[in-house]
């Protein structure tokens, strides 16, 4: 536990908290913004239609490339200021840094997800959207929590790639390289199901019906893509010449 | 008690070996420099020692216990810098202490005042370590590998960066914790004096191989072990020397210069001898058998240090 308050203290005035906020939060403030201008205008809209709407950005793009950026940011940051040398020379265990600073990029990953739900909720108090109460604040958060879920297992391959480059950038080029190809896989009604960056989307959104027997094939390379980024990055930290 | 051992210590990076079979043995409490150029292999050896590299070969013990066996063990009695210290530049010189601390378990807090007054950084200094210049950064970096009162101070150059005055306050800090704690200390530099004015005992790598140790004490009794002339004809001095006293130890050196060894008893007979041959004597120097030289004799003439 000491530890990973560690973890947390080494990310004090770092910029990139005040860069991540501002950047999740131009997805509810964009489309609140649009909103009263789009043909419909707000008939219709609801807060939990809203939210979803945001959700399902966030899962296609603004989160992955956020999120990959956190992730690589808090694991490069050891190997770009150059402690890492200073921290391994001291009794810790390797496998032990790693897991504290995935629960560092988990609890910075859910704290976004929830303070878009709070932007959403007050964007949803300005245009008076329908259907705002305790009920459908709480589904929003537990969607919120369910989403940081689904979403930590695809962050475990750009924490590989970050140790192994040793560089922010590598997260970064990773991310994007990986929204491009949700774009393409998206235009496929089938292999989005499979696609392990695209399956947040496929188990969030409304599943086909002749695709529900794929919900088990996609929550098992969901998790196989967890596993092997995971298993992947002790293996290699633990046998890293620093 | 030996305090650090490594057998055959070997590091290979493809088919270069930057560490070859290094045999050190160091008693505790001993100061212990390891001297070489940059690129000799010092670095890779400290990072071996620390369990920052695996070997290729060999091994590394402290106090008897093997590195890879009993790493955390063995760390927690062992402050270390290695290379340029790194630090947090987000946070000030204190929280970057407070971070090492911690994960060394120690809780007294009042250790990061002590150490940092120790190294001649102020506690009260709230600034930001990304402004830090490299001196301070170094000093910092030693207050960390003293946070947790090692037994063992292992520095790789630990100078650097640092100016003449902190290199002197530096040197007085290093003899005062050996000498008052106790602390073994080994202090890898590629400055010659930094070693020389500081440790017991010199072992010099090169090219990757511990090529030479040398007790410093011995070194420095052995004193005015030669002496150099300049001369106008230094062939016609040669020779001379040879044919009139019998000496035949020497080397020329550029500039009409001749060294001339084991013959300190005969340096007013070779003065006086080379004028009443009308040979100019333009200097004759006593001159002590330097670290400095044993070590340019030793790497091949490199004068880099």
């Amino acid at each position: 536990m000491k530890q990973l308050k560690l973890e947390f203290m080494k990310l004090k005035r770092s910029p990139l908290i005040l860069l991540s906020i501002l950047g999740i939060s131009i997805v509810p403030l964009l489309m609140g913004a649009v909103m009263p201008k789009t043909t419909d205008g707000l008939e219709g809209v609801t807060f939990a239609g809203f939210i979803e709407d945001v959700q399902m950005v966030n899962l296609m793009i603004m989160g992955i490339l956020m999120f990959g950026l956190i992730t690589s940011y808090t694991y490069s940051k050891e190997f770009e200021e150059d402690t890492l040398k200073s921290t391994l020379a001291i009794p810790v265990r390797r496998s032990r840094l790693l897991l504290d600073k995935f629960i560092v990029v988990f609890a910075w990953v859910l704290g976004l997800l929830l303070l878009n739900v709070l932007e959403v909720v007050v964007i949803a108090m300005i245009f008076g959207l329908s259907g705002l109460n305790l009920s459908a604040f709480l589904t929003a958060v537990g969607i919120s929590i369910r989403d940081t879920l689904i979403f930590m297992p695809l962050l475990t391959p750009i924490m590989f790639v970050t140790l192994l480059v040793r560089k922010y950038v590598a997260g970064i080029v990773f991310s994007i390289t990986v929204v491009v190809v949700n774009i393409v896989a998206l235009s496929s009604e089938v292999y989005y199901a499979y696609y392990p960056y695209t399956i947040p989307l496929f188990l969030a959104g409304p599943v086909p019906e002749d695709m529900v027997l794929s919900i088990p094939l996609s929550v098992v390379i969901l998790g196989t893509t967890g596993i092997l980024g995971a298993v992947g990055s002790l293996v290699y930290f633990q046998k890293m010449s620093v | 008690m030996i305090a650090i051992e490594t057998k055959n210590l070997t590091k290979s990076f493809g088919s270069h070996r930057a560490v070859d079979r290094v045999n050190l043995s160091i008693e505790q409490g001993e100061i212990y420099g390891f001297l070489g150029n940059n690129g000799a292999g010092k670095t890779t050896t400290i990072k071996m020692m620390t369990g920052l590299l695996t070997p290729t070969e060999g091994s590394v013990r402290f106090f008897g216990k093997d590195i890879r066996k009993s790493r955390q063990e063995i760390l927690k009695r062992i402050g270390c810098i290695i290379e340029i210290p790194g630090f947090y530049g987000n946070l000030n010189g204190q929280e970057n202490l407070e971070i090492y601390l911690r994960l060394r378990g120690v809780t007294k807090r009042k250790a990061i005042e002590d150490t940092m007054e120790l190294v001649g950084l102020d506690p009260k200094d709230m600034g930001l370590v990304r402004g830090y210049s490299l001196g301070m950064k170094q000093r910092l970096g030693i207050a960390r590998a003293l946070l947790n009162q090692p037994e063992i101070l292992i520095l790789d150059e630990p100078t650097n960066g640092l100016d003449p005055s902190g290199i002197r306050n530096m040197r007085k800090l290093l003899r005062k914790l050996a000498k008052e704690q106790h602390m073994t200390l080994f202090l890898s530099s590629h400055i010659l004096t930094e070693v020389e004015q500081l440790a017991d005992r010199v072992g010099i790598i090169h090219n990757g191989k511990l090529i030479d140790e040398i007790a410093l004490e011995g070194l420095r009794d052995q004193g005015a072990e030669y002496f150099e002339i300049e001369v106008d004809r230094p062939a016609e001095a040669l020779r001379l020397l040879e044919t009139e006293l019998g000496i035949f130890d020497f080397s020329v050196k550029a500039d009409n210069r001749i060294e001339v060894f084991d013959a300190q008893d005969q340096i007013a007979n070779v003065n006086k001898m080379l004028v009443a041959n009308k040979i100019e004597v333009r200097q004759l120097i006593r001159k002590s058998m330097s670290l400095e030289r044993h070590f340019v004799e030793l790497t091949g003439g490199e004068r880099r240090i």
